[in-house]
């Protein structure tokens, strides 16, 4: 634990929350340091060759009362990616803890399923994993700090087109990472018409393999959602070619919907904004790279 | 990264700001060259840009978790909260339960004598704090949608989360229209429907008894009091907003109408307090057509509201008659910062 300066055991949250502050440039590296970026490990992830396909909605055509599609999803939009390499399953718990014990104790937030303890007097605190938390997909993540853990493993966020790729692949334009085939708990943790298959976010993978997408990625519908690196806007004509979105705006994207979604909103295709420094107990993440 | 230093100072382990080697030459070279927090000068303007690079973001990552963390929610600074933290703007309820719960609440009938049970779905998020006044959103369905429909259409439940506040599903009353319609949920939006004028109208009794009670459960931000719609409910938001705004800051109006007898009300009204709303509305909808939602901004302008400033209009080319789930964080955050002044709420 490179943590020198102090630390605490007790309860989770309230004024210690504050006292985080800082941590990660003020305790963990020397003034002046020169850091290494972290060399991209491809364990634990799909490389996607360079593809063209087919972003958005595929119908354009206005739907009827209780259709599923949303207007941010238009129009349908052909994209040409470079070769990238993204993980294959949301980011969990014990990665979190991971990141937190070395360099990320400013991204901790009480909310988060983590646990501390320590003493403040001698300087050493550990983080770990809530009961039962290690293998589920951390939440309570901004998309600052989704950006800072990708960056600390040498990668990045993957931006909306990447992450829309490697939920339906190039060939069928599909509906959902698996297919045509109609949401089901059995395929995805969400929340069918009639009720949540779960109450919250189930260990990563726990739908696999029924609910992978073309590539083997889990979870790319429900369980969480997830933040992408773009900027939330209607799609832009000229951003055909690695898109990264809008130079700017408010909100940053989310993809893939979370346990508290509906079918409509799990589909490959749903976008959704948020303010960047939102949490939410549906909201996580996965990250990308460039092998 | 100003921030960080001055906390970390007081804990006696800062690095120096501005130690990187290459400090002041206008290029942040925060995690690429530098660590973090050691070439604050130009970190700060180039994050505060609020465009910078992807490479950049890690640094303005750090900066904005190192700053997020002084914020209370709704943007109060901690310092201020316990200030803030007042009969006006907290209901200050105690009760702390988070989740999904149904309840039934005695309100006013059609008559002036009677009584009805109405159902509503309270959806709390889990970062509820009952130290901390939450926002309150009413949200109310279109003519004979059954509340329990609601939260899987308008995906608010998702946003409640998102958006730290507590959103209250409605149930509108279950009245016969006769014909072919027969028996179904709709609101009291034209004014002939029930005994009295419009400060009797049920709904909009039902609205006001709902505030108040769920204030004695939770700790209701009072400045932050918005009702949406969809439809029949768009024109009961816009009303129940304009009628007490000593309860609303704001509304939201999906596919929403302005009833003349309403239109009518207005002028008796007048002047309306300013409150915020936010109109969407499809060119293509065919139940209520888009001309319905021109006319409403249309009087908002003669009321005096400006748009952006107080409402704005999301008029989406091709849009049929169906609530847009996708501008759910927008429209709330576009109210969440418009808050009632202080010194009108509950006048």
């Amino acid at each position: 634990m490179r943590l020198p300066c102090w630390s605490k055991s007790g309860a989770q949250g309230g004024l210690l929350s504050l006292l985080w502050l800082g941590m990660l440039a003020a305790c963990s590296t020397a003034p002046g340091d020169r850091l290494e970026v972290p060399v991209l490990d491809l364990s634990g992830m799909v490389t996607i060759e360079e593809a063209s396909f087919e972003m958005g909605h595929e119908d354009a055509t206005p739907g009827p009362y209780g259709a599923e599609w949303k207007e941010n999803e238009l129009p349908p939009h052909e994209v040409s990616l470079s070769s990238f390499a993204i993980d294959s399953t949301e980011v969990t718990v014990d990665r979190w803890v991971d990141f937190l014990n070395a360099d990320g104790a400013a991204h901790y937030h009480p909310l988060q399923p983590v646990l501390w303890d320590g003493d403040l007097s001698d300087g050493n605190f550990v983080f770990s994993a809530g009961a039962d938390a290690g293998s589920r997909p951390i939440v309570q993540v901004s998309w600052y700090d989704a950006v800072v853990f990708c960056r600390w493993n040498g990668k990045r966020l993957p931006t909306e087109a990447e992450w829309e790729l490697a939920a339906k692949g190039t060939e069928d334009g599909r509906r959902y990472p698996w297919g045509a085939e109609g949401a089901s708990c059995e395929r995805a943790v969400h929340t069918t018409s009639a009720a949540p298959c779960e109450q919250g976010p189930q260990p990563v993978g726990s739908r696999s393999p029924l609910g992978d997408s073309p590539y083997g990625l889990s979870d790319m519908a429900g369980n969480v959602g997830e933040w992408v690196f773009d900027r939330s806007a209607r799609y832009l004509d000229d951003d055909l070619e690695d898109p990264r979105g809008p130079e700017t705006g408010d909100f940053r994207v989310l993809r893939g919907g979370g346990f508290r979604e509906r079918p409509a909103s799990i589909r490959t295709t749903a976008r959704w904004g948020a303010p960047p420094d939102t949490r939410s107990d549906g909201v996580g993440f996965r990250c990308a790279g460039d092998p | 990264m100003l921030v960080v230093g001055a906390v970390v100072a007081g804990l006696g382990c800062a690095p120096p700001e501005n130690s990187c080697v290459s400090a002041g030459d206008g290029v942040c070279d925060e995690l690429l060259g530098c660590a973090l927090g050691t070439d604050s000068f130009d970190c700060d303007v180039a994050c505060r840009s609020g465009t910078y690079p992807d490479e950049l973001a890690a640094a303005c990552a750090h900066d904005k978790a190192a700053y997020g963390q002084f914020l209370g929610r709704n943007g109060i600074p901690p310092s201020e909260v316990d200030e803030a933290v007042d009969t006006r703007l907290g209901s200050l309820g105690s009760g702390g339960a988070v989740g999904t719960w149904d309840a039934v609440i005695e309100a006013r009938g059609a008559d002036d004598d009677s009584t009805v049970d109405r159902h509503y779905r309270v959806h709390v998020p889990q970062s509820y704090d009952p130290e901390i006044p939450t926002p309150l959103v009413f949200a109310l369905g279109g003519f004979s949608v059954d509340l329990y429909y609601l939260p899987g259409y308008t995906e608010l439940d998702r946003s409640a989360e998102l958006s730290d506040v507590i959103v209250v599903y409605v149930q509108p009353e279950w009245r016969y229209f006769g014909g072919s319609i027969g028996w179904v949920f709709a609101w009291y939006v034209y004014e002939d429907a029930w005994d009295g004028g419009w400060p009797d109208n049920p709904d909009l009794q039902l609205l006001a008894g709902l505030h108040e009670h769920l204030g004695t459960l939770y700790n209701i931000d009072r400045a932050r009091n918005f009702v949406v719609g969809h439809s029949r409910g768009a024109a009961l938001a816009l009303y129940a907003t304009l009628e007490m705004p000593e309860i609303f800051a704001g509304f939201c109006a999906q596919a929403g109408f302005l009833t003349e007898d309403f239109d009518q009300r207005l002028d008796e009204l007048d002047p309306v307090p300013l409150r915020a709303g936010f109109l969407v509305h499809g060119t293509a909808d065919p139940d209520v057509p888009v001309s319905a939602s021109d006319d409403i901004a249309e009087r908002l302008d003669d009321l005096g509201w400006a748009e952006e400033d107080q409402y704005r209009y999301e008029r989406l080319e091709g849009v049929t008659h169906f609530w847009q789930p996708q501008l759910n964080q927008e429209f709330l955050g576009f109210l969440r910062d418009r808050p009632m002044p202080l010194d009108e709420v509950g006048r």
